[in-house]
This record gives C-alpha cells, structure tokens and sequence, in this order.
C-alpha cells in the first residue's frame, strides 16, 4: 500500500507543516515519518499510503476523500480510541494508528468477499433475513457487530479529563472565514461582545488553503480581529443550537455553552462527492481536500492526477497542480464555457481539457487506475464512447453544499434552489443571521461584504446601531443572484459498478431504488429503512446526492421529496465532553472525617453521605439499650419560625394543634398535603413566645422547606418568617440509660427529670457551647437530642464521647437507629409511608385533630374518618422467629383455588437484638390490622411465611425508659 | 465559649492535609499558610487561588422594613436587589426587597444582630446568625472569572456582574451566593453555600481550576493582597 515514491513537494506558501523537525508513527504496524503539523492522513499521504481502513458493510478500501473531517473514509484507530478522523488528528511522536473494520489485515480482509454476495444483502436485507427465528437474533445481532464495527471500544481506558465553560456574547458568529470575520468585525464595531467560533485551527477558512485566497486579505482580517472586541475560538465546532440562542460548542475536552443574543451563521459550504461507478475507490478525493494536502502540508495527492469539476474551483485546483509540479492527466469539465484565467496556461502547458464532458466511473482494484469519461449532452446524459484516462488520482470538484444543519436545528426552513441546485433557508428566523458561502456567495468579496451586512443586521438587532439601507441590501442582492452556479447535480447511468451514495453505511444507487420501489418512498422512511445519513457524517456527504436521487425515481423536485430532519449534535462528539467534569454534590456533617477514622461504612441518604455503622449495627443496638450511644443525626431538616403568625401558620401547616403548646416544650407532628397525604414528621418546640423551632426527617428537608415557602408565599406569610437552619446546626442523639450522666458532666443545667423532662426543650452550654437540647426519644431510650453551633460540631461531639468513656459510649449509625425505633414502634415518613398514606391509616389518628378550623388535608381526612381508612399500618411479629421477610414483600391472601390475592405490603422489617425474635411494621386491610394476634401470609422466595398481628411498642410499650 | 478555638472550617481537613500551618481568629481555627506567602499572592496576582474565609461572621436580616431598619443601624445608600455595598467592616447585599446578606469580620455577629434589632422597633425584622450553616470561598485572580464561567452559567464578564454586586445561582450544582468582592486590583468573588457542601464545592473548584495551577492561600496572603487593595 506505501507508494515507494514520497509525495512530499518541496516548501509551499502557507503551508502549517514544520520541515525542520520531524516526528515518526506507526501506522497497521509500520512506521512512517512526519512533520509538526502533519496530521495522519497528509503524513500518510506523503507516504504514499491510500488505504487506510475498510467500509462499513462491504469492507471495500477506502481512503482520503474530503479532507474537511466530514466523511468516514479516513477514520482510524488511534491507541484505544476509535473513530478518529485522520484528516484531523496531528500526528504525535509514537502515536499507535491502525487502519479500522480489516480483518485479518488491510490489504486482504476476508470480510471484503461480502461485497461479492451483495445480491443477497440488499437495504434492509438484515431487517428480512435475521427475524426468525426470534430467539437467534443477539447470536445474530453479535455476528453483525462484528462484521461491522466502527473501531474497537477498550472498556479498560481510564477516565478521560473532561469540562464545560459557559460563554455569554451578544453576537455569536459561526464560521472564521471571510464572511464570518467580517460579521464579526462589524457586530463589534458596533459595540456588541463578539464570539467567533471556527472549527479550523486558525481563522481565514478558505483562504488558508485555497488557490483563490488572497494571502494579504486574510491577514488583514487577522489584524482586525485582534485589535477587535472578539473572543476567538478556534478548533471548536459548534454542534448544537438550542432554544434562546444556546449553543454547543467543542474545542477538545471542553464543551462550551455558549449564549448569545444573535447569530450569525457563517457556516460556508461543505463539497459533495458525485455518484460514478467505483465512486468510492481510494484515489478519488474532493477537491478542496486536494487543495489542502497541496497547500497546508506539501503533499501532492498522487502522480497523475484528472480533475473532474463543474465550477471555476476545478480550475483554480488544476492551477494549483499545475504550479506544484504535478502531472496533470486531464481537466474534465462538465460546462461547455472555457473562461477561467488558468485555462490559457493549463492548455499551453499541454494539458488535456474536455470541456461538456463528464466522469462516469473510475477503475481500479484497490485505488484508482484510470477515469473513465465521456462527453454528455445538454442534460447531462453520456453520449458516444467513453474515454479511458490513465490516472492514480481523481481530484473531483463539482459540487458544494451549504453548511446550514444547524440554522435547521434553529428553525430555518430549507428551500432547494433549483437554478443553483443548493439548499438555502427562506425564512431565517429572526435575530439570526445568514452569511457568505452558506448564504450562496461565492467570489470573495461577496463573501466578505455578505458577512459585513449579516453583523450590521446583528448588531442591529440589538440596537446598537443601525440597520443597512435597503438600498444597500438590494444591491448585494443583486450581486449574489449573478453568481456562477458551482453546484452539478447530474448523475451519471450505472454501469454495473457500485455507486455510493452513502460512504458511511455502504448504501448504493441501487439501494435507494429498491427501498423506495418496497415503499420506503418518503425521505424520513428512507433514511430509516437504508441507514443514508445515519453514519458518521450524519448526511453531510450523501444527503443532497440521496434526496436527487429519490427526487428523479420518484419523479418529483427535490423540494417536493424535502430533507430529513436536522439534529443536535451536527457533528460526532464524545460521550465524555457532554458529560463533563464530574460534579455529583455530596452533603457531609460536620463529624464526616471522625466517622471514616472510626472505620465508619458510609451509606447514600439524599445527597447525604451517613454512617450506616461502625462494623457491628447489633452491638451498637445493645450498647444503646444498655449503656449509652451517640449518632450524628446532623441531616435532620431544622426551621425556624419567627413572629407572631407562626401559631397560625403551624395550625394550617400541620395536623396536630399548636397555639396550645407552652414556652419550652415539644410537640410531635405530622404534615399532610391537600389530600391527606402524609409528607412529613417531626417535632417542634416552642422557643420563646414568637420563635418556633421545628424539625424534619433528614430526607424530606428539603421538601419540607420548599413546601412551608410555597405557603408562605401564597398568602400565610403574614407576620411570620422562616429560617432554615438545618446546617446551622450539627445534631447528635445521645440516647441510652446513661445518657443522662454523660451529658451531665458538660453542662451545668439541671438534667433532673423535673427540671427537664420528656418532650422538652432548653437552651444550655454543652462543653463550652451554646446548643438547643431537646429531650425526645426516636430509639425508645432516654435521650437528649443536641443541637449544637456547627462550627462547634466536632468539639461537642469529642466532648461528649470522652465524657461518656467511663459509661461506655460508642457510636451509633443508622442501621442500629432504624432497629432501635422499629422495637419502639416508631414509623419513617417515605419508609413506612407512601404518595397514599394517609395519617389516619398510619396509627396517627391520635393526631389528626379535625375540629380545628382548617388545615391542609382536612377535608380528605374528614371523608376518610367516615368510614375509617381501608388499610392500617401495623406491627407484626413472625410466628418463625428468625425469618426476617424482606421490606417492600407482598402479604397475600390465598384463595380455594390456590391462587394469591395480594392485600398489603411490607414496609420494615428487622430482626430484634433486644426482643431476640423478627418484627416490623405492614401495611394490611383495616378489617384484619385492627385485630391483635390476627394471622396473615407473607409470600417470600415462593414460601408462605405466616405473621401474626401487633399494636403498639413492642419494646418499653409504658414509655419507663425514655421518660425515666 | 471555651479559651480555645474550637471552631472548624468543613475545609478543615483539606487544609490539614495539604500541611497548612494554621493560626486562630476568634475561636476559629484557620490557615495560616500553604505554599508560602510569596507563591501564594503571585498565583492569586497571576492566576487564580482559593481562600477559606468561613470564619467570617454571615448574617441573614429578613422584613419589610428591613431597608429602613439597616439604613439607620448602618450608613447605606439605597441597595437595588443584586446590588452591596460596604461600611465600617460590614459588607451589606440585598438579596431580595425584604431579604439583606450581611458580612462581618469573625466574632462581630452577636453586635451586629443587636444593633439591627436596636432599630426594629417593633416591626418584624429577622436577623439571624447563619455563620455556622455556610461555608464561604473565595476565588481571586485574573482567571477567577474563567474559572467561575466553568461551574457557574452566569456572564462573569465586567458589565453583567461588577464589582460589589451579588447573584444566587447552582454553582457546580449547589445553591451559591455569589458575591462579587475583589481584590487587590484582580477578580474575587466569594462563594457562600451550604456548610455540608463545602468540601465538596472546594474539590469541583480545584479541579477545575487545574489548567491554571490553582491552588489555596492562607490569611498571610490574604492579608498581603488586602493590603495591596487599601
């Protein structure tokens, strides 16, 4: 495959190449040199390389052919990264590059005979061939991977480094060529902030590799935009718009979310390859990607070379061969006309011109042999003989097409212009603009005066100046219409060859007309059923070619056929940058890094990280019951309510009554929404006369608070303000026999009963710190539940372990927590509750205090009392005491004839250390949880467990211990 | 209140074991130093640092009348919503018509809050101490404002955020206040969030702030660069 004359030309202006170091790679196992600047596919080609992977379905050779990394011909291996469009990828010193979809090896791979049983893979053959029978299809789905792969994914890669950054303008311009410069010179000479984005490594476009370009315009451009208001960004695609102007864009590893307040798209043209048999052979390559293998990295693209074109870029590319030295095989130009400035040199210097004739296929095994022309008649059609052209190269420039995916994506509508067989976009939507090559300007100064009026009109969107004069408008409209068609849309009559329509999936000619004749006739179906534009290039080859095409069998324009929707992203992008850097918050109290000292298992609550327990939850269970522990109930949502509304407030917010609770008490309570559905739990003490403090489970916090906000804002914030001081304060619960004797030695206040009772609350100095202490009891223990200042947490909690040695504190985490209140009876809201638990099914009808005047869920709870609630929440107890069933298992009700009637669930289960048996807590029919000692089914790992029926506390049932 | 500083950053840690050497600030046990106080404040002049000011006092002052209760308590101009101002140690935010940030140096909150309720007069005006609840950063340096753009959607740039002026918004995904103080001629902004995130918010900055060499200041840099600024 190495051609063993290089093609590397000696130093070429404005080439990006660095010949005075060079750097070496391997490719399929070789190595080859290269220069600083180079990518794969220009040091490959110098090398003399053509093949460089194998097709999709036919695993035929394929080869450089748009140079602009739009197509998939070029894709390769890159270490373990697949995909990579070589066209694009500077080489680096070492690189591993392998060609991709070859198998046993590039040159002879096996899977290329497929190609010979095309008749029996026809469009959609797998859809037909692969059904039955059905349970066959992931051996077969696998079988097909394999043969058509993209590469090879190595699932052992590590990690890539991966961010976003948001970017904010008020003009945004698409495209860094001329028009795209111009606008953005415009807009910000106007004022507004400019964002220019260019996919190219450098701004000019064109002009950096094109024959046409004008060195000493792009400079001046160049100095400009330096001196300008304009944030550069080159080697960034931009691959999304979305609603308000928000673009996607990707330079690297880095995704930008840009805004901005318009847009100009100054997107230029991408040029389209013709359907000729053999239309895929290596050796056949776009135009403009010769121009750029000439101009940007020396390289001739082969030794004889025929141009094929339609336009006047054919011509300035034979031009450019011309002057590099390289032979030129023929010229073959579809118009009759002869009037470009280099015809005169290029026929002095003997080169062969066919004018009003075209390319119908090309020959060759492996690359290009030889161009097979003829002359065609005035609607394109072969007429006489075909000439055979020796050659190693068709250089083909016939076409262009405006790069306008993501003014679709923006709502542009596409209108096919027949005269210029182009696409273009009539209405733009407003504040966007349309410029230079992608608006259909061709000649340079077109361009550059289209993109000057497209950022005037930006700029005048945004009121910073002045819109043009019509006159001025009317006049460059004038201008653009009188532009030379640059677009050819003939198709040349089958030969017998295969002619791609579509390089990415391997679809032909003949594909498109058999799915079409199967009834696949509108575009959307078509592209569904054949996979046309489904590839890599995502249609930027073979859309325009496939909507011809299906436009002529159907006998229809092509704005009748219309196009397939455009999408976000227009061009391939990693997982990874969409992802981004990895910002996954993690909420951690105060004690976090005592609790991993201590060899804490962490456990996932919310955005909560949690000690689940410490190595042994059963001990830390017994220790309480026995002794005394301490847990870091830190999470546990905390409100302050300040003013004298928060009595009424409370009474709406809550089932319970409140206007009654003294001075330095606690009440517990229970929230419900609208219909009677239980939200949250919590107690709530009464501070002072108008300060109020309220707790919340550790989960629903935030919810809890948005919903008291939601209230407060809808009429019942009179008089009263709420404070969420859930961080404020770190919260331990000292609970256990001796916790009263712990806390003693660190403060001074009388802990007696009498002076600190049971579902109290008082404000002490805790080792030193001022805290909030309520005496309440989640684990059926005397305990004292401490807020404390958090910046003080780590402090108190020190304190209060080294106080508690000679008890034999330990602590305790939420595993031994969800025991300790299960043995007391002790519901968890979203636990043990679900969106249709009401509380006077959840044995809280003791609080549902329905004679007050209102409150959220009243109403529902007042028809629910009517006929009592349908179901309960219980305890139970296993007749096996050591079958734990597991949390969320059904309890059934076998019928006669053997089948199971579902009539409740599990909600907590746990085996009790203190009560050595299995108990929990379930929801039944009230008929069967209204009786204690009622037996029930449990169904588990198809067994039936029986279970027998409890009511309250199963531990402690008087309340002695936490009341003692 | 015990004699010594008992009081932690939720960055604590993380100072600790990047071996800072720490000082005391009002029972608050702080950084002193990193890397040195020369490297420190040339990153902070020529790239971006972070510096822990939690133990700044932070205090919320919520009602009606509480534009009229801190005009007399303290000499304000009239604050605009998103717009601060600074007085006598005490930097001033209104966060919304009846809602105000203040902050104020370490130890100084018992006295502020006295002074605001001073001027009350009866009218319902909240304010509260919320300095343990928050965790507050600050990002200085010329690429303070890049850096924010890659955790923050907000336009960082001169016109839309200027100096002395707050947003709220999700920074790297968590509700932060952001208010916009710099330093020494260079971008600063403070970011004021949720104590429990604090660790967390400071290892999404560091990462991001990779690509310039962040790295953290102690209160002696931080102390040179106010001095740069007065």
């Amino acid at each position: 495959m190495s051609d063993p004359t290089p093609t590397r030309l000696p130093e070429r202006p404005g080439e990006i190449i660095d010949r005075t170091r060079q750097v070496s790679f391997t490719f399929n196992g070789e190595i080859y040199p290269a220069h600083p600047g180079d990518t794969i596919a220009s040091a490959l080609s110098a090398a003399g390389v053509r093949t460089f992977s194998r097709s999709f379905k036919y695993h035929r050779p394929r080869g450089l052919l748009c140079g602009a990394g739009h197509c998939p011909n070029c894709l390769v291996q890159v270490g373990d990264e697949p995909n990579v469009r070589s066209c694009q990828r500077a080489v680096e010193q070492d690189m591993d590059v392998n060609p991709q979809n070859a198998w046993p090896s590039l040159d002879q791979d096996v899977m290329s005979l497929a190609g010979l049983g095309d008749r029996f893979m026809p469009v959609g053959f797998y859809y037909k061939t692969f059904m039955k029978p059905s349970q066959l299809w992931p051996h077969y789905e696998q079988a097909l991977r394999n043969a058509a792969g993209l590469g090879v994914v190595d699932q052992g890669t590590p990690w890539g480094a991966y961010d976003k950054q948001y970017l904010h303008g008020d003009v945004a311009v698409i495209g860094g060529g001329p028009s795209g410069i111009s606008a953005a010179l415009e807009a910000a000479e106007a004022g507004a902030n400019v964002l220019l984005f260019d996919n190219g490594p450098q701004l000019g476009g064109h002009l950096r590799w094109r024959s046409d370009s004008d060195d000493t315009s792009r400079k001046d451009l160049l100095e400009k935009v330096q001196s300008a208001r304009i944030e550069v960004y080159t080697d960034t695609d931009v691959l999304g718009w979305y609603q308000d102007n928000w673009l996607a864009a990707v330079r690297g590893d880095r995704l930008f979310k840009a805004r901005a307040k318009a847009i100009v798209f100054a997107t230029g043209t991408i040029e389209v390859p013709t359907l000729f048999d053999n239309n895929d052979l290596p050796g056949i390559l776009l135009g403009s990607a010769v121009q750029r293998l000439l101009n940007l990295y020396g390289v001739a693209p082969g030794r004889r070379v025929v141009v094929v074109t339609a336009n006047r870029h054919g011509w300035d590319l034979a031009a450019d061969l011309l002057a590099a030295g390289v032979e030129l095989a023929a010229i073959v130009d579809e118009r009759r006309t002869r009037d470009h400035p280099a015809s005169v040199d290029l026929a002095a210097a003997g080169v062969p011109i066919y004018n009003g004739s075209a390319l119908t296929g090309a020959r060759g095994r492996k690359a290009v042999s030889a161009a097979v022309i003829s002359e065609i008649d005035d609607s394109g059609n072969p007429i006489g003989p075909g000439r055979v052209l020796s050659c190693d190269t068709i250089a083909l420039s016939t076409g262009w097409e405006p790069a306008l995916d993501l003014l679709y994506t923006a709502g542009g509508k596409s209108v096919y212009q027949e005269n210029r067989a182009e696409m273009s976009v009539d209405p733009v939507p407003d504040g966007l603009y349309v410029a230079g090559s992608a608006n259909g300007a061709d000649l340079l100064q077109a361009r550059v005066e289209d993109g000057r009026v497209a950022g005037r009109l930006a700029a005048a969107h945004l009121e910073l100046t002045e819109p043009p004069p019509q006159q001025e408008l009317d006049k460059l409209a004038l201008e653009l219409s009188k532009e030379e068609r640059r677009t050819s849309d003939r198709i040349s009559a089958p030969d017998g060859k295969k002619r791609f329509v579509c390089f990415c999936e391997d679809v032909t000619d003949v594909d498109v007309d058999t799915a079409i004749a199967e009834g696949y006739d509108s575009v959307e179906l078509l592209k569904r059923y054949s996979t046309i534009s489904m590839g890599p290039c995502q249609g930027k080859m073979c859309s325009v070619n496939a909507l011809r095409l299906c436009s002529r069998i159907k006998g229809q324009s092509v704005q009748e056929t219309g196009r397939t929707t455009s999408r976000p992203p227009t061009t391939p992008v990693y997982l990874g940058v969409l992802a981004g850097q990895n910002m996954e918050p993690v909420q951690v109290s105060s004690i976090h890094d005592w609790h991993l000292d201590r060899g804490a298992s962490m456990m996932v609550a919310g955005l909560w990280l949690r000690p689940e327990h410490y190595g042994d939850a059963t001990a830390e269970v017994n220790n309480v019951r026995n002794r005394v522990g301490l847990i870091d109930v830190s999470p546990l949502g905390k409100f302050q309510l300040t003013g004298p509304g928060a009595p009424d407030l409370l009474e709406r917010l809550y089932i319970n009554q409140w206007r009654n609770l003294r001075k330095g008490r606690v009440r517990y309570g229970v929230m419900c929404n609208d219909e009677g559905v239980v939200l949250d739990d919590g107690v709530c003490a009464r501070v002072d006369d108008d300060t109020w403090y309220l707790s919340t489970t550790s989960t629903g916090a935030g919810t809890a608070f948005q919903w008291i906000q939601w209230w407060l804002q809808s009429g019942w914030g009179g008089n009263v303000h709420l404070t969420d001081m859930t961080e404020i304060y770190s919260a331990f619960n000292l609970a256990g026999p001796h916790s009263r004797e712990v806390l003693r030695k660190l403060t001074k206040r009388d802990l007696g009963n009498k002076a600190f009772p049971y579902m109290r609350i008082r404000r002490t100095r805790v080792a030193g710190v001022s805290c909030r202490v309520w005496r309440i009891g989640f684990t059926g223990e005397l305990s004292y539940e401490i807020h404390v200042p958090s910046s003080a947490g780590l402090h108190v909690w020190e304190a209060l372990m080294e106080a508690g040695g000679e008890f034999g504190i330990a602590p305790f985490g939420v595993e031994a927590q969800r025991v300790l209140r299960l043995e007391k009876g002790h519901l968890i809201v979203g636990q043990d509750t679900d969106a249709m638990s009401d509380p006077l099914g959840a044995d809280m009808a003791w609080a549902v205090k329905l004679e007050k005047p209102d409150f959220l869920g009243k109403r529902s709870l007042e028809r629910i009392s009517v006929d009592g609630p349908h179901q309960r929440l219980v305890g139970f107890e296993m007749t096996r005491k050591h079958i734990v069933p597991e949390e969320g298992l059904q309890i059934v009700k076998p019928q006669e004839n053997g089948k199971l009637n579902i009539i409740g669930w599990i909600s907590s289960s746990r085996f009790s250390p203190t009560l050595k048996k299995s108990i929990g807590l379930c929801w039944l029919p009230s008929d069967i949880g209204s009786e204690p000692g009622a037996t029930f089914t449990i169904y588990q790992d198809g067994r039936l467990e029986e279970a027998r029926v409890h009511h309250g506390p199963f531990f402690d049932p008087g309340g002695e211990r936490l009341k003692s | 209140m015990p004699e010594s500083s008992i009081k932690l950053s939720p960055l604590h840690e993380i100072a600790r074991d990047l071996e800072a050497t720490f000082t005391d600030v009002d029972h608050w046990r702080m950084p002193e130093r990193f890397a040195g106080v020369e490297i420190e404040t040339t990153s902070a002049t020529t790239g971006v640092v972070l510096f822990d000011e939690t133990a700044k006092g932070r205090i919320q002052v919520e009602g009606d009348a509480s534009d009229t209760v801190l005009t007399s308590a303290f000499t304000l101009p009239n604050l605009e919503v998103g717009a601060g101002t600074h007085h006598d140690g005490t930097n001033v935010v209104r966060l919304r018509q009846d809602l105000f940030y203040l902050s104020v140096p370490p130890g100084a909150e018992a006295e502020t809050i006295e002074k605001v309720r001073a001027q009350a007069n009866g009218s319902l005006v909240t304010a509260t101490d919320i300095t343990d609840g928050r965790t507050a950063i600050r990002v200085i340096g010329p690429d303070a404002p890049t850096l924010m753009s890659k955790v923050c959607g907000l336009d960082f740039s001169e016109p839309s955020f200027p100096d002395g002026h707050a947003r709220q918004s999700s920074v790297a995904r968590t509700n932060q206040l952001i208010i916009r103080n710099d330093l020494g001629g260079n971008p600063a902004y403070s970011l004021v969030g949720s104590r429990s995130l604090g660790a967390y918010l400071w290892s999404v900055l560091m990462e991001a702030g990779a690509e310039w060499d962040i790295r953290p200041i102690g209160r002696s840099a931080h102390h040179e660069l106010e001095k740069s600024t007065t």
